[in-house]
C-alpha cells in the first residue's frame, strides 16, 4: 500500500481544491467499483453493489482535503502574506517549506529587534508572519501567484519500514485505506459507498451532505487521531502507534454511535485484529456530518493513531494502516 | 440605483423582528414575481422565471436582519438591563439613541458622567454598565409600556454624500438593496432566479438554510456588506477591504472555502468587465454562504461583497461606488448565465 | 396505580444515560409512556419517540433531551486510577464525588479525590480541579475491568427538601417527567394535531437528537421543554425563580406568535409563567429544530445549580410545565 499512500500524501490539495486528489483516487479505483459521481459540493461518491439478498448499505468516508495556507496580500517587495486554511498552527510554519503550485516558499516571522522575536514566537499569529517565495517586487511574485491562491505544505514521503512519514496523512491515509478495500474487498456482501469528502478541515463541510441521498445503515469515518505514545505526551490520553486502528468513541465533535463502536471491536475481537479504544480531547471528524444527516444515520469513526498531525510530516505505523484495512474488510462483508 | 436603500436602514429589524423589513420588501416586489414563497420563521423568497429553457436555478441571497439589543431586565430604577442581539462590542453604545419596541418609544444609553468617574477613566463598559434610558423612574412604570423581551434597535438618521452613505443596518441592508434593485433591472435570461430575503443571519446563520429549502437552487450568490478595517489604526496590512476599490470578492471564510468555480466566474467577469473589485484580505467571520454549502444536497455558494465601515455599531458607513460595482458585477453574471453551467465544468 | 412525581422524578434522576448511551433512559421512559401513546418506537438517532394520534394533517414535535451531563475513561492507569474526559461538565465539582463507570462487566464504583488538606501548599490550595489533574480512584476493583471509551455518571442520590426535588440529571430528565404528565393528561382530552413526543438523544453535545427527529418527523411546530437557570443572580439575565411556574422564552429562536399563543393557553387556564429574554441562541433542541425552518417554542423549569452532582427543581414547576404543555395541544387547531 506504500505506493498508493505515497501517491495521495504528496499531492497538494487543501480544503476547495480537492479535485486533483478525486482524480489520482478515481484512477486507483478503475475497475474496481461499480460507479462515481460528484455531488454539488464537489464531494466524490463511489459505490459498488452488495451481493446478498438482505444486504445493508455501508458508507466509509475519508476527507480529500489537507490543512493549507492561502495568500491574501502580496507586498511591493514581493513577501506574501498568508492565513490559515483548516487549523494549521502557525508555530509549525516557522523553518517550514510551503508551496502553491510549483513556487516553494519559506515561512518566517517579523523582528525589528531581538527582543521582538522573542515576544513574537511566544504570542504567534498569522498577522505576524510572512512568505518569502524568492522574489523582487510584487510584479515578479505576480508571475508565480495570485492573491487567493491556495498551497499546502511542501514535503516529501518518507519510509522508515515500520513506520512512514508524510504531509497530509490526514487524511489520504484514510483515503488511501478505502481505496485498499474497494480494491481487496472482491465480492462484497453489502453495497459499499465510499465517499472522499471535501472541506473537513475548515469546518466538516462535505460530510453535512454527501449522505444527502444515499441513506446508508452504518457510516464509517476514516480519519487520523492524535498520540500519547511520545516524550512527556499527553497525560490523560491512551493512544499509540503499532496498538492496532483506534476505535473511536469520543472526540470533541461526536460520540460514535454504540452499535457502530460494538460492530468494529467484536470484528476485531472475532478476526483477531489488533485494536485499541480511543477517546480524544480535542478535533472531529466526517462521523459529526452523517450523524447530522437526514433522520440521523449511525456513524462512527475508525483511527489512524498519528505523531505530529498537523505539522508537515506526519508519522503513522505501517501495521496499524493494513490491520484497518483488514479490519474494514471484515466489518463490511457482515451481515448487520 | 439604492432605490431603496435609505427606506430599507430606516427599517427597524433585529434577528427576529424582520418583519417590518419584510413586509417592505414584499410590498414592493411581490406583485411583479412569478412566485412568493414564505416559511413560518420569517423567510421571504421571490420567483423571476426565466424564458423557460433552462431548469436551473441561481439564488441570490441577502439577510434582512441588524444586529440590535433586547431588553432583559427592568431596573428597580426604571433603566432597562439589555443584552446585544448579534454581535455588538459595548463600546459603541454609550450616550447612543435607541428606539424601543414596536411603538419606537425613544431613548438613549446613558453612561456615568466623566467627571464622576474615579477609578473607571480608562476601564471599558460591560454590557451589565449598560443601561437604557427611557424617562421611567420606577420599575413597575417600565414594566407597564415594555415587555422583558422588547426588541431595541439603533437610532441612526441616514445621509448621503458624493461618494459615501452613513446610516445604520447597512450590514446587510446594503445587501438587499443591491438584490431590490437588481430585480427591477433584471437581465432577461433563460433560467429561474430567486431573491432570498432571509432571517436571523447575526445571531447563527440562522434562516438562510430554510429560505434554501424553500426553493432548492442549484447555486447561490450571497450578499453582504462586509469588513473594512481601513481606517488610521489599523495599517494597511490587517485591513479586510478598502472602501472606493470596488466590490470585495472572497475565496475563504469561517467555516467554508467558497466555490472556486464562482470565484474564479467572480474574478474573471469583473477583469472582463472592468468592474472594478477587490479581494477580501481577511478570511475570518461567515456568511450565510456557509450555511447554504451545508443545506441538503450542498447548494455551492459565491460571495459578493460591499467593503462597510464601522457595522454592527450605530453608524455605518460605504462607498457608493463599491456598492455600483457590486450591482454592475451581479447583472454582468446573470446575464451570461455562466453562473448556473459550473456544475458542468471542473471543480 | 396513582401516578407519583416524586417516584418517576426519582427513577429518572437515579438512571445513568450520558449523551450517545440513554438506553438504560429509554427503558424507564417507555414503561411510563407506553400505556398512553398509540405508538412508542425508538429511531436511528437513539431518540425515543411516543406518538399520539390526533384528528387532523398538522403535526407538533415536543422534545426534552433524556441525556445527562457526565465523563467518560479516556485513560486507565494501572495504579488503579482512570484518567477522564468531561461530558458538560465542570471539573470543579468532581473532587470527593462518588461516580458510576459503565464497563463491558456492569457497573463499578469509583471516587473522585483530592489531595487531604494537611499535604497541601500555600500554591495548591489555589488552583482549581481540571480534567488534565483530575483522577478516578477504583482500585477497589484491582482487576480493573475498565477501558478508554467506558462511560462515567455521577453517584448521587436525590432527595426531597421542602417543596424541592434534588438530584443529578434533572437537567432534563425533569422535562422528561413534564411531557409524561401531559401525555397523561392528554389521555382524557382531544387534540387536533398528530403529536410527536421525542425523548431526544445527544442534547448535552449539540442536539444531535432534536435534529434529526425535526428532519424526519417535519412538524409543524416545534416545543422544546428545557431547563434554565433559576435563583442565581446573572447580570443582564432575566430574573427567573423557582416555584414562580414555567418560563417562556423570547427571542429570536422562539416565533412570537407561538410564544403569544403560550402566553394566552397559561391565563386562560390559571398558569402562573415567566418570561425569559434569549437574544440568541436557547442552548436547547429548539436550536436545532427551527434551523429546519419549524416555528418553534421553548420552555423551561426554572432550576439552581445545572450541572451539579445535585440540582435543585421546584415540583409545582413540573407539574405546571406539563399541565401548560397539555392545555397548549388541545386547544391548538393550527
Amino acid at each position: 500500500m506504500k505506493e498508493i499512500i505515497q501517491k495521495l500524501t504528496e499531492i497538494s490539495a487543501p480544503s476547495g481544491r480537492e479535485r486533483v486528489v478525486h482524480n489520482a483516487i478515481l484512477e486507483e479505483l478503475d475497475g474496481y467499483i461499480d460507479g462515481f459521481r460528484f455531488d454539488p459540493v464537489g464531494n466524490l461518491i463511489v459505490w459498488k453493489n452488495g451481493s446478498a439478498t438482505d444486504r445493508k448499505k455501508i458508507l466509509l468516508d475519508a476527507h480529500a482535503d489537507e490543512i493549507g495556507l492561502v495568500i491574501t496580500r502580496i507586498d511591493d517587495k514581493g513577501f506574501l502574506r498568508v492565513d490559515p486554511v483548516g487549523g494549521l498552527d502557525p508555530v509549525r510554519l516557522l523553518g517550514a517549506r510551503v508551496c502553491w503550485g510549483n513556487r516553494i516558499g519559506i515561512i518566517d516571522v517579523e523582528q525589528e529587534t531581538i527582543a521582538d522575536y522573542r515576544k513574537n514566537i511566544k504570542e504567534l499569529n498569522y498577522d505576524l508572519i510572512y512568505a518569502d517565495i524568492g522574489c523582487n517586487s510584487r510584479e515578479e511574485a505576480l508571475q508565480h501567484v495570485h492573491v487567493g491562491q491556495f498551497g499546502t505544505y511542501c514535503a516529501p514521503f518518507v519510509d522508515l519500514g515500520e513506520r512512514m512519514v508524510a504531509k497530509s496523512m490526514d487524511d489520504r491515509i484514510g483515503c488511501a485505506i478505502i481505496v485498499q478495500v474497494f480494491k481487496e474487498i472482491g465480492e462484497s456482501v453489502n453495497d459499499l459507498y465510499g465517499v472522499f469528502a471535501v472541506q473537513e478541515e475548515v469546518g466538516l463541510v462535505g460530510s453535512q451532505v454527501a449522505g444527502f441521498d444515499i441513506h446508508p445503515d452504518i457510516a464509517i469515518a476514516l480519519d487520523v487521531t492524535g498520540c500519547s505514545d511520545t516524550p512527556k505526551g499527553f497525560k490523560r490520553m491512551d493512544l499509540a502507534l503499532g496498538k492496532g486502528p483506534a476505535i473511536k468513541v469520543k472526540d470533541r465533535a461526536s460520540i460514535s454511535d454504540e452499535k457502530v463502536v460494538d460492530l468494529l471491536v467484536q470484528t476485531a475481537d472475532d478476526h483477531h485484529i489488533p485494536y485499541q479504544m480511543e477517546v480524544l480531547i480535542f478535533g472531529g471528524t466526517d462521523a459529526y456530518g452523517y450523524q447530522i444527516t437526514g433522520s440521523g444515520i449511525k456513524a462512527g469513526t475508525l483511527s489512524i493513531v498519528t505523531r505530529y498531525v498537523h505539522s508537515p510530516n506526519e508519522m503513522v505505523d505501517y501495521s496499524d494502516v493494513l490491520h484497518a484495512v483488514q479490519l474494514l474488510k471484515c466489518a463490511c462483508n457482515k451481515n448487520l | 440605483m439604492m432605490k431603496w436603500l435609505k427606506e430599507l436602514c430606516a427599517l427597524h429589524g433585529a434577528s427576529g423582528n424582520e418583519h417590518p423589513v419584510k413586509a417592505f420588501i414584499r410590498s414592493k416586489l411581490a406583485d411583479r414575481s412569478d412566485a412568493v414563497y414564505e416559511d413560518g420563521i420569517g423567510n421571504l423568497v421571490l420567483l423571476r422565471k426565466g424564458a423557460g429553457k433552462s431548469a436551473k436555478r441561481l439564488m441570490l441571497l441577502a439577510h434582512m436582519d441588524e444586529v440590535g439589543l433586547m431588553v432583559t431586565n427592568i431596573e428597580e430604577d426604571g433603566r432597562l438591563a439589555v443584552m446585544p442581539v448579534g454581535g455588538v462590542d459595548p463600546r459603541v453604545l454609550l450616550g447612543k439613541p435607541v428606539v424601543i419596541g414596536e411603538g419606537e418609544i425613544p431613548g438613549f444609553i446613558g453612561y456615568q458622567a466623566i467627571h464622576l468617574q474615579k477609578n473607571t477613566l480608562t476601564v471599558p463598559p460591560e454590557w451589565k454598565d449598560i443601561r437604557v434610558e427611557a424617562g421611567f423612574t420606577k420599575k413597575e412604570q417600565a414594566a407597564e409600556k415594555i415587555p422583558i423581551g422588547t426588541y431595541i434597535h439603533f437610532h441612526t438618521e441616514y445621509e448621503e454624500f458624493e461618494n459615501r452613505i452613513v446610516a445604520k443596518a447597512l450590514d446587510d441592508r446594503g445587501g438587499c438593496s443591491i438584490l431590490m434593485d437588481l430585480f427591477e433591472d433584471l437581465p432577461a435570461v433563460d433560467y429561474d432566479i430567486y431573491f432570498g430575503f432571509v432571517v436571523q443571519e447575526e445571531v447563527g446563520l440562522r434562516g438562510s438554510g430554510a429560505a434554501a429549502k424553500l426553493v432548492c437552487p442549484d447555486v447561490a450568490l450571497v450578499f453582504e456588506t462586509t469588513t473594512a478595517g481601513d481606517n488610521p489604526e489599523l495599517s494597511p496590512a490587517r485591513w479586510s477591504t478598502h472602501l472606493d476599490q470596488g466590490v470585495a470578492l472572497s475565496y475563504l471564510q469561517g467555516g467554508y472555502a467558497l466555490d472556486s468555480r464562482i470565484f474564479e466566474l467572480l474574478v474573471d467577469t469583473a477583469s472582463r468587465n472592468r468592474i472594478p473589485y477587490q479581494c477580501k484580505g481577511r478570511t475570518v467571520g461567515g456568511t450565510d454562504a456557509t450555511r447554504l454549502a451545508k443545506t441538503m444536497y450542498g447548494i455551492p455558494s459565491g460571495g459578493l461583497n460591499i467593503p462597510g465601515r464601522y457595522i454592527h455599531a450605530p453608524v455605518s458607513m460605504i462607498s457608493k461606488s463599491d456598492y455600483q460595482s457590486a450591482v454592475d458585477l451581479a447583472r454582468r453574471v446573470i446575464a451570461e448565465g455562466k453562473i448556473v453551467q459550473i456544475m458542468e465544468g471542473s471543480l | 396505580m396513582a401516578f407519583c412525581l416524586e417516584k418517576l422524578l426519582e427513577e429518572l434522576s437515579m438512571v445513568d444515560g450520558p449523551p450517545g448511551r440513554e438506553g438504560p433512559v429509554r427503558k424507564v421512559l417507555d414503561s411510563y409512556v407506553r400505556p398512553y401513546a398509540d405508538d412508542v418506537y425508538e429511531d436511528t438517532s437513539g431518540n425515543l419517540i411516543a406518538q399520539k394520534k390526533g384528528k387532523g394533517e398538522k403535526k407538533i414535535l415536543v422534545s426534552t433531551h433524556m441525556d445527562e451531563v457526565g465523563m467518560i475513561v479516556s485513560k486507565v492507569l494501572p495504579e488503579g486510577f482512570l484518567r477522564v474526559e468531561g461530558i458538560g461538565i465542570d471539573p470543579k465539582i468532581c473532587p470527593s464525588q462518588k461516580v458510576r463507570i459503565h464497563t463491558k462487566q456492569g457497573v463499578k464504583r469509583g471516587v473522585i479525590g483530592m489531595l487531604a488538606p494537611h499535604l497541601q501548599t500555600e500554591e495548591t490550595r489555589k488552583l482549581a480541579a481540571n480534567f488534565d489533574t483530575l483522577f478516578v480512584d477504583v482500585s477497589m476493583h484491582p482487576d480493573l475491568p475498565f477501558r478508554v471509551g467506558d462511560f462515567v455518571t455521577l453517584d448521587s442520590k436525590p432527595m426531597r427538601l421542602g417543596k424541592t426535588y434534588c438530584g443529578k440529571a434533572l437537567d432534563n430528565r425533569a422535562s422528561c417527567a413534564a411531557s409524561v404528565i401531559a401525555l397523561m393528561q392528554l389521555q382524557k382530552r382531544d387534540h387536533f394535531p398528530d403529536l410527536f413526543f421525542v425523548f431526544s438523544s445527544r442534547e448535552e453535545v449539540g442536539a444531535f437528537g432534536a435534529c434529526t427527529a425535526s428532519k424526519s418527523i417535519q412538524p409543524d411546530l416545534g416545543i422544546a421543554i428545557d431547563v434554565t437557570h433559576g435563583n442565581e443572580s446573572v447580570p443582564n439575565t432575566s430574573k427567573i425563580e423557582l416555584g414562580k411556574g414555567p418560563a417562556l422564552a423570547f427571542g429570536p429562536v422562539i416565533q412570537p406568535a407561538l410564544f403569544k399563543a403560550f402566553q394566552a393557553v397559561a391565563e386562560k387556564n390559571g398558569i402562573a409563567v415567566q418570561t425569559e429574554a434569549v437574544p440568541g441562541r436557547s442552548g436547547t433542541d429548539a436550536d436545532m429544530i427551527q434551523l429546519e425552518g419549524i416555528p418553534s417554542m421553548v420552555i423551561s423549569i426554572p432550576q439552581r445549580y445545572m450541572h451539579n452532582p445535585i440540582e435543585m427543581i421546584h415540583l409545582k414547576d413540573i407539574e405546571e410545565t406539563g399541565r401548560l404543555l397539555a392545555c397548549f395541544l388541545s386547544e391548538w387547531e393550527g
